[in-house]
């Protein structure tokens, strides 16, 4: 085989394969001139050329067919469609007012708790948190749940109670049986039924004060006035927990809306002998000082708090409500 | 208004707004289904899908032809369309209630009765030489030799590299040429190869 014969195959090879990019106008400047240069002297890529360049015409030709039916769509798909962005409105919304309140439902639970246990203290109170409440705290900023801080706060109005319970009798005449009633519910303050503990202690204290002096007549400076004082507090407190109790105290009792800070306050300035059992003993969480600034923000919160509760209800059941109706 | 006003509103969920590109489109669309599937129930079935995905899927569509993109659609519900018919192949009676349809060619009334018996020879033997073709060879000579895009376009509408594109055309056109050069005395005198 000749040279030029070699190259010729080399060339027609070439050619062969890149007719049809040729016929399209789809090669390299420098590629078409080398297939032009070919089809000069090849006549068997010449008859091929030709005939690819007949069958591009002839299906370029080929007739174009009118549509059987036309494809618009219905408008029913509008309102459909718009339908569904209202949809996707609303349930955008939701969605973004749920992030809101449980963002604040959290802010407003860490606050809380940060007042409660001490951590967060206004300037002038002075008692760092202890060790246990640091635990505490460790606990409920990991995301534990809800009933914790309630429990701390039952507990917590629990101590209220057992403090104003122990400043009336320290106040009173009656000396060392009543105490003695309070100390031995108050020594677990950690058992489930302390709500019942405390106003079943009152009881106890009310038959007492009521005992020596039947009448409903307050005597000035009489011993039922301390019980009478810290009875009130006990039958608010322990509400719905302990109905039957709460109306065997009702008669005696004036209903109160004072905060417990007044009764807390006489803590501060009591001369009389330290009782017995020590509150501070057996719950060794420091209470917070002052705490008449720092309670109203609490009762605050814990208002926010129960607001947003139920608007976090309320926007868990549009949710719902809302995804029941796109899906149907 | 122009097309991009056109595809925003549509976007929006205009659902008349969307119609006008139907209208655009959707004869073209048709006629590649058509010559792609060979079946006009079967291509207006992949055509009425197309248009609705279309509609469906229009918040993907980032700018550039919608052209191409409505295509890319068309060649997707074919690829479906052929799947089901390899499931159920049409039957001889099909085939020949096809051939029976006469008014399923474009009407022009300046065209002779004879130059219309020519046109539908031409037709029935361009669409048998590429029902001959595979799949893939034939969705590319379709939108090259019968629509005109350039390697580029088909690219794009197929989601496959130009150099696949060039391979396909290049066997397909050939098995076409081999066909048509082996039946050209069905074909029209005119255009015989
Ligand atoms: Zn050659």
């Amino acid at each position: 085989m000749s040279r030029s014969s070699q190259v010729n195959t080399r060339e027609h090879r070439f050619t062969a394969e890149r007719l049809c990019a040729f016929l399209d106008g789809e090669l390299s400047i420098k590629d078409a001139r080398r297939v032009d240069e070919h089809l000069a002297t090849c006549v068997e890529c010449q008859r091929e050329m030709t005939q690819l360049r007949a069958t591009v015409d002839l299906l370029r030709r080929s007739p174009v067919r009118p549509i059987p039916r036309s494809c618009t769509l219905p408008p029913s798909m509008q309102s459909e469609q718009a339908r569904h962005r209202r949809w996707n409105t609303a349930y955008a919304v939701m969605r973004g007012g749920m992030v809101a309140v449980a963002a604040m439902l959290v802010l407003s639970l860490s606050v809380d708790t940060a007042f409660r246990t001490g951590l967060v203290q206004l300037p002038s109170e002075a008692p760092a948190a202890s060790a246990k409440d640091y635990g505490v705290m460790a606990q409920q900023s990991e995301g534990v749940v809800v009933t914790q801080v309630v429990e701390k706060i039952v507990e917590r109005e629990v101590e209220a109670n057992v403090e104003t319970e122990l400043d009336g009798e320290a106040e009173g005449v009656v000396e060392g049986e009543p105490i003695a009633a309070l100390a031995a519910p108050a020594a677990e303050p950690n058992s489930e039924g302390e709500a019942e503990g405390v106003s079943s202690l009152a009881v106890p204290s009310l038959k007492q004060a009521e005992s020596p002096a039947p009448s409903d007549t307050v005597g000035a400076g009489s011993p039922q006035e301390g019980v009478r004082e810290a009875l009130p507090e006990a039958s608010t407190e322990s509400e719905g927990g302990s109905e039957p109790q709460a109306e065997a105290l009702a008669l005696p009792v004036v209903r109160s809306e004072q905060p417990p800070a007044t009764a807390v306050a006489p803590a501060e300035a009591p001369a009389q002998p330290e009782p017995a059992v020590d509150v501070a003993a057996v719950q060794p969480v420091s209470e917070p000082q002052g705490r008449g600034a720092a309670w109203a923000v609490w009762e605050t919160a814990r208002l926010l708090l129960g607001v947003l509760v139920g608007l976090l209800l309320v926007l868990a059941a549009g949710l719902l409500w809302a995804g029941q109706k796109r899906r149907a | 208004m122009n097309e991009q006003a056109i595809i925003a509103a549509a976007q929006k969920g205009d659902v008349n707004a969307y119609n006008r590109l139907v209208v655009a489109y959707q004869e073209l669309a048709y006629n590649v289904a058509y010559r792609v599937l060979g079946n006009s129930d079967r291509a207006a079935d992949a055509t009425q899908d197309s248009f609705l995905r279309g509609y469906k899927a229009l918040g993907d569509f980032r700018g550039g032809s919608f052209k191409s993109w409505i295509l890319r659609i068309v060649t997707n519900s074919c690829y479906d369309q052929l799947r089901v018919m390899r499931r159920r192949p049409t039957t001889p009676i099909d085939d020949l209630l096809e051939d029976d349809e006469h008014s399923s060619l474009m009407e022009d009334h300046s065209e002779s009765p004879e130059d219309y018996v020519e046109r539908r020879e031409l037709d029935g033997v361009v669409q048998t030489a590429l029902n001959t073709l595979p799949e893939d060879q034939r969705i590319v000579v379709v939108l090259s030799d019968i629509q005109g895009y350039s390697y580029d376009e088909i690219a794009q509408i197929t989601s496959v590299s130009l150099g696949t594109v060039k391979s396909r055309l290049s066997r397909g056109r050939a098995k076409m040429r081999d066909y048509l050069v082996a039946h050209r005395e069905q074909l029209p005198v005119s255009v015989r190869l």
